[in-house]
């Protein structure tokens, strides 16, 4: 961290520098409290409006039988129901226990009720935590023998196995993407031009919308038209139906998962691999450990920390896919099943559109925390590997990377290729990889289509809008809840804390009826304002600022500077780097954001481009002009494809932060 | 400043009383951009529709017509989170089956009495197309056609099978016959017997259904008790996986690959609707198609009686617009313009519903008209349910399960069968 500790000190003396000249003495400025209400009070009004409120209203409706179109058309339409639905989900309607079910079950409980026993007595665990799993495996041993719900019924056939098709599902990625980025990561883990290359390249997919990504992989598996097909049939097999078939569903998505969403789990990985001392490893050259070995020996174990903490961050991030409420799902107006509508695999097949298993990827800077810090350095050049070695490494790269681009170069060269002759066949020249024949008509239709441009800027304002918002939101709170004392502070960073984990589709349905309330959809402050609770944000500044000394701060207020003036001449010019780091991280979201435009705006003048053009996609038959389509996925991505190669080291440094600190 | 605000609004409300009345217009079908105004040029469901919806729009005086963009997918969620939302649309586009749902709730404006003053005659329309909108002796909306399932067939794979006598296609009489036919196209051609779309759409539901309705049961009666799980549906469904299991039918196609894979040679039949007979016959006429000689037939009966899932299309005005006299009144004229259409909507392979249209020359001058004058008659569909919607994707889930996944049918009729149960009592 040696090299830390400078730009530290250069701060320290800028903002003395810039104090100097607001040191002004004042007539009176606010108390610390009042410096913080003022500067909290955006932050709670979102956050309590957005958030908040909606989450009750959410709990309120779950107690009743409400039907959204009969409440709209009549408010008394609604029946008040207690804890009906949530029984429904647990027991459904279906089935009774079956003759396995139960002993199963039974003999899961008195394994816990062991497990939390001996953790005790081994003193593994405290005392609180083995009697709250006592209590767990208890109600588990218990429970079917207990009440087998009305007429006997105990599971529903609809919510149960989508939870395991989720267990499962995460099972999968998981484990798939800790042991690719760590290969990638280890590979790749030095400061050369073409490692930062390869790096890009296996980032990359991370920054495409659900829209893009969903389009892709869903042709990439068509048995007629995908490249997957093709490329098997050449080799002399038969294409495999990988989205209906059940044995292929569940590998299709955790493929297409995986290659979306790696790139955090990389970065990750470099950002641990670099605090590793290079010590450890010249110590081990001498004792002819290189390679393979010194990865087992010295890599895995430092590499612990990171290794748990991706861990962590994958499960949350992928059991979105058990909470994506898809508004297609059938009947979502009808009625409230909390919870229902996740992973839908009817018995492990996803018939219709691979979507929900992909998960919501969202916001990608929602599971980060810890202090902001310099990106990644890495070891420089080829380090203790030599030349020749290094040449082959980056050749032997070269090859999953470009297997990596393949997807992307397929979707960019179809849409440079007549609608005709993709009617026909998508593999025309190597596999359709090279767009021959090539025609620009895709992209002038485009075009030509009005809306496209409208789209376009409408996506501007709104990413636009919504990343001031979250950086106002953002610094403010986050500066107060750093460096002011006031009463209640530390309920609202736990408030601050529960909001993280309050699912986005938990707010969803209440808050679309409360823009209903408000006469509110299809306009610009409807598509920003629900998204600027991100209580990420504030903690994201709030690291960010106690990371800062705090002699500025006193001298400041030696010399009678208002806190709010600290907070503005002094803290804010030297947030810069971190807000930067937000503002990219939440315009990328916003761009991609799917679920709540497409409810929200229903005139197309209204629309973003991520919406519009799935618009576009889902109103083509894909046989007729999967041309067009890919062109708009083309379109759709472009703008943060080239945000992110610009500005690649503030996102890179985004995902870095905390990570290696653990 | 304020009074400048307060002006620069009223103008605008001044402004607008002169303008035209918008009317906001959503509907399924797909896109059509660069569809003009020539309603008797387009091709297509959603070049039709569109068609004429840009000629309402230029047409009728006074009315401007904006169509909203929705997703075949997910259209009811997103019409019903409009109502939701208190801004459904001017005028939409709905199934017959969804009518108790809507009308039960109050969604729909009652339009008894109002269809004449815009000139649409209700006493033109078919006995079916009238009861379709009707719901509880009032009449909520304007029905555009009858559809139904019916048999694409490939007239050259069936003649190489052996399968065309007197120019005629022979389609099976029984379910060994099917089989039979089946085997006869495979060992001849190598191609499958039958395709449908078995994996997305609930088209294979509807094909069952029909062959459920062939042996005079149902899947569930009109005072609400779900029959699922009986014998005459385990022989529904075992008269389509009997295709399957030998591999003279791919239950993985979704609706376009099964599409597909006719139009490409590759199946002699295909299970769809009416909706794409010109399409079809469009695409047979262009020399790189596989497909060259296309014929279309009543959905045979296999069973003891004649039946096809049918439904009908139909158009309505949500009963907030009522509220407004203007919009309300511009909304029917936009209905009355649609009906007056009927012909060239017909022209995409629907039935009409008008007797005066179903009468003249020109509808029975369509293409294949008269290999599917049948249907008509056999057009079924289950009771009305306002459950109609969650019943088929119960169904349909089901059903894949069986054919996609290996589910035992027994297994799967019963749980269809509870859940439908379920559904019904709610």
């Amino acid at each position: 961290m040696q090299e830390a500790v400078q730009p530290r000190q250069r701060t320290l003396d800028q903002g003395k520098a810039a104090l100097q000249e607001v040191a002004r003495p004042r007539r009176r400025s606010l108390s610390q409290g009042q410096a913080a209400l003022v500067l909290l009070l955006p932050f709670l009004a979102v956050y309590t409006l957005f958030l908040i409120y909606p989450f009750f209203r959410g709990i309120w409706i779950s107690l009743h039988d409400w039907n959204l179109m009969a409440v709209a058309m009549n408010p008394d339409a609604k029946e008040f129901v207690g804890l009906r639905n949530f029984e429904r989900v647990m027991w459904g309607v279906n089935i009774e226990w079956g003759p396995l079910a139960r002993p199963f079950v039974q003999i899961a409980g008195l394994a816990g009720l062991a497990a939390a026993l001996y953790l005790h007595r081994a003193n593994r665990v405290s005392r609180a935590t083995a009697v709250a799993v006592a209590i767990a495996s208890a109600l588990f041993f218990f429970l079917p023998g207990f009440h087998p719900g009305e007429g006997g019924r105990w599971y529903d056939r609809r919510f149960w196995p989508t939870v395991g098709n989720t267990i499962l599902f995460v099972a999968l990625v998981v484990p798939g993407i800790i042991i690719t980025a760590l290969v990638i990561a280890a590979a790749i883990s030095r400061e050369t031009r073409a490692m930062t290359v390869l790096r890009t390249v296996f980032f990359l997919s991370q920054v495409l919308s659900v829209t893009v990504v969903t389009l892709i992989w869903q042709i990439m598996f068509s048995p007629r038209q995908g490249l997957i097909a093709n490329v098997t049939q050449v080799l002399g097999g038969s294409p495999i139906n990988w989205l209906t078939d059940q044995q292929f569903a569940m590998a299709a998505i955790v493929i297409a998962t995986i290659w979306w969403s790696l790139g955090i789990a990389m970065i990750l990985f470099l950002a641990g691999l670099q605090d590793i001392s290079k010590d450890l490893y010249e110590a081990a050259a001498l004792d002819r450990a290189t390679g393979v070995k010194a990865f087992w020996y010295i890599t895995l174990p430092n590499l612990k920390r990171t290794i748990t903490l991706v861990v962590v961050l994958h499960i949350i991030l992928h059991f979105p896919g058990l909470r994506t409420v898809a508004p297609d799902d059938p009947g979502w107006t009808e009625r409230h099943d909390p919870g229902a509508g996740p992973l839908h695999l009817p018995d492990g097949v996803q018939g219709q559109r691979p979507r929900p298993g992909l998960g919501d990827g969202g916001l990608p800077l929602r599971h980060h925390g810890g202090v902001l810090r310099d990106p990644v350095r890495h070891r420089k050049g080829a380090g203790l590997m030599g030349n020749r070695a290094y040449a082959w490494l980056v050749i032997g790269l070269s090859i999953p990377a470009f297997i990596w681009l393949v997807p992307t170069i397929w979707m960019v060269s179809l849409s440079f290729q007549p609608n005709e002759v993709l009617a026909r066949t998508t593999s025309t020249t190597a596999f359709g990889l090279i767009p021959i024949p090539f025609t620009l008509d895709n992209y002038a239709a485009l075009f030509a289509f009005g809306e496209t441009p409208r789209w376009f800027l409408n996506s501007v304002i709104v990413a636009g809008g919504m990343t001031l918002g979250v950086l106002a939101v953002s610094t403010t709170a986050g500066y107060a809840l750093a460096r002011l004392d006031f009463p209640y502070k530390t309920p609202i960073v736990i408030l601050c804390l529960i909001g993280l984990m309050v699912p986005e589709q938990a707010v969803f349905i209440p808050l679309y009826t409360m823009f209903a309330d408000f006469g509110w959809h299809n306009s610009y402050h409807a598509l920003i304002l629900p998204r600027m609770d991100v209580p990420i944000g504030v903690f994201l500044m709030m690291q960010f600022f106690r990371g800062i000394p705090k002699d500025i701060e006193e001298a400041a207020r030696l010399d009678g500077v208002g806190w709010l003036q600290i907070f503005w001449h002094v803290m804010l010019p030297l947030a810069r780097p971190a807000m930067m780091t937000l503002a990219i991280l939440t315009f990328l979201y916003a761009w991609n954001d799917y679920l709540w435009p497409l409810v929200s705006a229903q005139q197309r003048d209204y629309f973003t481009i991520t919406l519009g053009l799935a618009s576009i996609q889902a109103n083509f038959a894909q046989a007729e002009g999967l041309g067009r389509v890919m062109a708009s996925g083309v379109i759709a991505s472009l703008p943060v494809v080239i945000l992110f190669l610009i500005f690649q080291r503030y996102v890179v440094r985004a995902m870095t932060a905390g990570g290696s600190k653990g | 400043m304020r009074h400048l605000i307060i002006g620069v609004a009223a103008a605008a409300t001044v402004a607008t009383g002169t303008q035209a009345q918008d009317i906001t217009l959503a509907r399924f079908f797909g896109d059509c951009e660069g569809a003009g105004t020539d309603t008797s040029a387009s091709v297509g469901e959603a070049c039709i529709i569109q068609s004429i919806i840009n000629a309402a729009s230029a047409e009728i005086e006074g009315v401007t017509v904006n169509t909203l963009p929705t997703d075949w997918g997910n259209y009811y969620d997103q019409i019903k989170a409009a109502y939701a939302a208190g801004s459904p649309p001017h005028v939409h586009v709905m199934h017959r089956h969804r009518v108790p749902e809507f009308a039960a709730l109050g969604a729909l404006a009652d339009l008894s009495g109002d269809l004449e003053d815009v000139g649409i005659d209700p006493s033109d329309w078919t006995e079916s197309a009238l009861e379709a909108v009707t719901y509880k002796g009032r009449t909520y909306g304007v029905p555009m056609d009858l559809h139904a399932n019916l048999w694409h067939i490939n007239m050259d794979l069936m003649e190489e099978a052996g399968l065309v006598e007197n120019g005629e296609p022979v389609l099976p009489s029984s379910p060994e016959e099917l089989l039979e036919h089946a085997r006869m196209v495979k060992e001849a051609t190598g191609q499958d017997y039958l395709a449908a779309d078995f994996a997305q759409f609930p088209i294979g539901v509807r094909l069952v259904m029909a062959l459920v309705w062939q042996q005079g049961s149902n899947i569930f009666t009109d005072d609400g008790t779900a029959t699922i799980n009986t014998e005459e549906a385990r022989t529904a469904v075992e008269t389509i996986t009997q295709l399957f299991d030998t591999g003279y039918a791919n239950p993985q196609l979704n609706y376009a690959d099964s599409q597909q894979a006719f139009l490409n040679g590759e199946a002699a039949v295909l299970v769809n609707g009416t909706w794409v007979v010109d399409l079809y016959t469009e695409e047979a006429a262009k020399a790189e198609t596989g497909l060259a000689d296309y014929r279309v037939a009543d959905f045979p009966t296999l069973f003891d009686e004649g039946a096809t899932w049918a439904d009908s299309h139909m158009w309505v005005i949500p009963s907030p617009v009522k509220a407004n006299e203007e919009e309300y009144m511009a909304a029917l004229k936009v209905l009355a313009f649609i009906n007056e259409h009927n012909i060239d909507w017909a022209r995409t392979g629907h039935m009409a519903v008008r007797q005066s249209v179903l009468e003249s020359e020109e509808y029975q001058g369509l293409p294949h008209r008269e290999d599917y004058t049948g249907t008509a008659e056999i057009a079924r569909d289950t009771p009305p349910s306002e459950r109609y919607g969650a019943i088929q994707d119960v169904l349909n889930r089901e059903l894949q399960a069986i054919w996609l996944t290996g589910k035992p049918v027994e297994d799967a009729l019963r749980d269809a069968e509870f859940e439908v149960q379920d559904l019904l009592d709610r």
